[in-house]
């Protein structure tokens, strides 16, 4: 039985180029058009990128680590999928803000409703691992306060006051008016101060 | 199969689709440049196209091959990942050459390869 | 001042309520959070000035949720990339040339493996790539389509020679698959110091 052997083939020389670059270097568009054509590698340096940011508005949205890391990673799935429709209106960050956004409200509406009692017993213990989450007492209140808050107000409230977006880019992302989102994130902080009240 | 002796029956062998899928399985991950079979949902879905018997009952392509066996001949699909340092050309004539070169010594069957290469993995 | 509404409003999206005193509770927030100090009306208004008192609590520890640190753990990104690797795009092929029946390879990765040989090349990125197979040829040859950024100031004519060059080559030794044109279009330029 022949067995023809498949060497490894040397690479083509080019005598001035540089050691391979590292895609990380790249330009956002030359990576979203890489990605948009199937190279896995190139969206991988765009979802590292991107990820923490993501992260951290999936974390305050969904008020759980866990579930911020379903969110987010169904989310980086599905943008994967999409990306072809992505057509440079917005920023690839608003997008991919969009993507997971909507991915939390998803999520949130699927949840079972919690009762609002159950919500102050589920404060964690002072020195408890979830505690990690929040670093301090008022934190921790105000972070029970957003998960009390209706799915569309923290949303809102989240882009605007712990991503520091703008109007116009949170009306993209939620697709509501710019008049609508500026009314969600005042009855936000109006409930939220409610609740904050007691707390120095 | 045995040649009829007197009053011994004659033998006949059968070799389902999942032997002979395994069989390729074992042998192409053994070609080098091979780093992984890689299960296709779309062979799955739609069975193997386009085989010189017009064969296109649907097999199982749960482990990046499938197999199907009509009679003397056997059609076999794999898909494979490589890595960026190996012709992609001569390793598919390589996994084509030695699965049907392995699956026919096994087998007895008159077997037929093809094969997608679905990545090119970064060195 | 009212804006057109968008489909994605709802309902409960109707105008924000004045004050008691007749201000715009929204504008006295704005003012509060951004430090600016109450006007006359605001300091004996004991609306806004509660609003005040409101908005500069919650800003403080608002302020220190905003700059807490949180990473999503590896594991996210290990689950994601090897979901999206798993992910074929069953008929996107190129056909490979094999006298032992259908060889086909990817067509993204090989378009990837086109790009990775641009990437080399000092002063030029590889951006779209195109590949299309010509049918009627016996040889499976294949027309390149490449979009490049470039960096600006550098001589073109030799820089997109070599790249039509290297092109030709990894077709051949990384596909196995003969380049019959290579078309370079370049559509941006980078300076040094970025990308």
């Amino acid at each position: 039985m022949e067995r023809a052997p498949a060497r490894p083939v040397p690479w083509p020389e080019v005598p001035d180029a540089e050691p391979v670059p590292s895609p990380d270097e790249l330009d956002e568009q030359t990576l979203v058009v890489r990605a948009q054509e199937g190279d896995v590698g190139a969206f991988e340096v765009l979802a590292r990128r991107h990820q923490a940011a993501l992260y951290r508005l999936a974390a305050r949205v969904m008020g759980d680590p866990t579930e911020a890391e379903d969110a987010l990673q169904e989310a980086l799935i599905d943008a994967w999928r999409r990306i072809a429709r992505f057509r440079g209106d917005s920023a690839f960050s608003t997008w991919m803000y969009r993507v997971v956004t909507n991915r939390c409200i998803g999520m949130l509406r699927r949840r079972r409703p919690v009762p609002v009692a159950e919500i102050d017993d589920q404060l964690p213990a002072p020195d408890s691992p979830e505690r990690s989450v929040e670093l301090d007492a008022s934190m921790a209140a105000l972070g029970r306060a957003l998960r009390g808050l209706r799915e569309d107000l923290r949303v809102c409230w989240v882009l605007r006051e712990l991503e520091g977006l703008g109007y116009t880019d949170i009306a993209t992302i939620t697709g509501a008016s710019e008049d609508a989102v500026r009314g969600r994130i005042h009855r936000a902080r109006v409930q939220l101060a409610e609740v904050m009240r007691p707390w120095r | 199969m045995t040649e009829p002796g007197a009053g011994v029956p004659p033998v006949r062998m059968h070799v389902s689709d999942a032997v002979v899928a395994r069989v390729a399985a074992q042998q192409a991950q053994r070609v080098p440049g091979v780093v992984a079979l890689r299960a296709d949902l779309g062979q799955a879905l739609l069975g193997i196209a386009g085989s010189v018997l017009g064969q296109d009952r649907p097999t199982l392509s749960a482990d990046g091959v499938g197999a199907t066996v009509n009679g003397r001949s056997a059609e076999v699909s794999v898909t494979i990942v490589t890595r960026l340092g190996h012709n992609c050309r001569d390793l598919a004539q390589a996994v084509q050459r030695e699965v049907a070169a392995e699956v026919s010594a096994y087998t007895a069957l008159d077997v037929h390869v093809q094969v997608t290469i679905a990545d090119i993995l970064p060195p | 001042m009212a804006l057109n509404p968008e489909p994605g409003d709802l309902p409960a999206d109707a105008r924000i309520e004045p004050l008691a005193c007749g201000r715009d509770a929204a504008l006295v927030w704005d003012r509060a959070e951004a430090g600016t100090p109450p006007d006359e009306h605001e300091r004996a208004c004991p609306h806004c000035t509660a609003a005040f008192a409101d908005a500069q609590r919650l800003d403080s520890v608002v302020h220190r949720m905003a700059t807490q640190e949180l990473e999503p753990p590896s594991s996210v990104m290990d689950r994601v990339l090897s979901a999206v690797r798993t992910e074929l795009r069953p008929h996107d092929v190129l056909t490979l040339p094999s006298p032992h029946g259908p060889a086909r390879v990817s067509r993204p990765a090989a378009a990837t493996v086109l790009r990775h040989a641009v990437d080399r090349i000092s002063g030029v990125w590889a951006r779209s790539c195109r590949i299309e197979q010509v049918t009627a040829v016996e040889s499976r040859a294949v027309d390149v389509t490449l979009t490049v950024t470039a960096r600006f100031g550098i001589d073109l004519t030799p820089v997109t020679a070599r790249v039509r060059q290297l092109v030709i080559a990894a077709g051949e030794q990384a596909l196995g698959i003969p380049v019959r044109r290579v078309d370079i279009h370049v559509v941006d330029v980078f300076e040094d110091g970025s990308s």
